[in-house]
């Protein structure tokens, strides 16, 4: 199911019309934010379980009977396990270990967060919070927050293996981070909490170390299984640096344009690959 | 899409002669549209080919 907004999606008719294509296309209000695009896909889905996907993620073609296999072992929600796929830069790498390192392929089981946009639930699941159901979408970990606090059990499953397409062009990398940093932390405490938000906005400085503590060793991890760029570190930091400052602008000032700049970003992925990665969706 | 749904009608499928209950998977991609990556992409997902890097 392809969930855009109205008017926006060009796939052709002839496309639609293929008889074993089985896609359906939902619309949404123009102007749509990813998030509220997939609500829209959850609310008109007809089968027990919904995954969510990117227009950017490649699955492998064992990927749905992992996932129906592992909800059928009893597990709530599943995660895709994630591969980097345009694996020839350090921007790229950079952006996969931030975005996606803690569910590279080669870590599964349990565990209290799965990859945003990469995992299944049951519908029903997802339709039970009501009105809330959009908002949550804007982010997987509160989303997956609020299903383990309902006892839901989470499982990365290594058989459902995805391939991300990353950011690999150092400026759009950046960019995506630091609206993506404003919008986490806008949404974080609510708008009257004022001095709790300026805390927050200085604290920020120090957020790339902290963090720092988590990436390095998945860097080093990963990079015993994977061969990494020579300058993927150094990527890694401009990175955490871009990430902290949306941080700092979303407490201080709100998710401000973060939602229409992400959807921009989107808009144009394609612009955000160096010319050989291109291919890769071409 | 079809080679997802079909997969997964594959692992819950009725018994061959009786009639399909439906996916048991819905797969949401949601796009802002419009862009030159949903007029590349979504056609392989049509075709039921979707394009992966041959490790996978």
């Amino acid at each position: 199911m392809i969930a855009a907004p109205l008017g926006r999606c060009l796939l052709d008719p002839e496309t639609l019309a293929r008889p074993r294509a089985q896609i359906r296309l939902v619309e949404a209000e123009p102007g749509a934010s990813l998030a509220r695009l997939y609500e829209v896909g959850v609310r008109a889905a007809r089968a027990p379980w919904v995954a969510l996907l990117e227009s950017h993620s490649l699955p492998s073609e064992q990927w749905a009977g992992a996932l129906l296999a592992a909800h059928g072992a009893g597990w709530d929600v599943v995660g895709s396990a994630m591969e980097n796929g345009n694996p020839g830069s350090a921007v790229s790498w950079a952006s996969f270990i931030l975005m996606y390192g803690p569910w590279i392929s080669i870590e599964a089981g349990p565990g209290d967060d799965l990859p945003g946009h990469h995992s299944s639930y049951g519908r029903e699941l997802l339709l039970s919070h009501g009105p809330r159901l959009g908002a949550l979408l804007e982010s997987a970990t509160a989303l997956h927050r609020d299903l383990a606090g309902r006892g839901c059990r989470l499982y990365l499953e290594a058989n459902a293996r995805v391939a991300h397409v990353n950011p690999s062009r150092l400026g759009s990398f950046c960019r995506e981070l630091f609206w993506y940093g404003r919008l986490f932390a806008g949404r974080r405490l609510p708008p009257a909490a004022r001095l709790q938000r300026l805390l927050y906005a200085a604290g920020a400085v120090i957020v790339p170390l902290l963090r720092c503590r988590r990436v390095l060793p998945l860097y080093r991890q990963i990079g015993r299984r994977r061969r990494l760029p020579r300058l993927t570190w150094a990527a890694l930091v401009l990175g955490l640096i871009a990430s902290a400052g949306g941080e700092m602008a979303g407490y201080a000032l709100g998710i401000g344009p973060a939602l229409e700049q992400l959807r921009a970003i989107d808009e144009r992925r394609l612009d955000l690959l160096r010319p050989q990665d291109r291919e890769l969706l071409a | 899409m079809c080679r997802l749904e079909q997969q997964a009608g594959t692992v819950t499928g009725p018994p061959v002669g009786e009639p399909s209950p439906g996916p048991a998977l819905t797969v949401v991609i949601a796009t802002t549209g419009g862009s030159e990556t949903v007029m590349r992409v979504l056609p392989c997902w049509a075709s039921g080919a979707p394009k992966r890097p041959s490790r996978l």
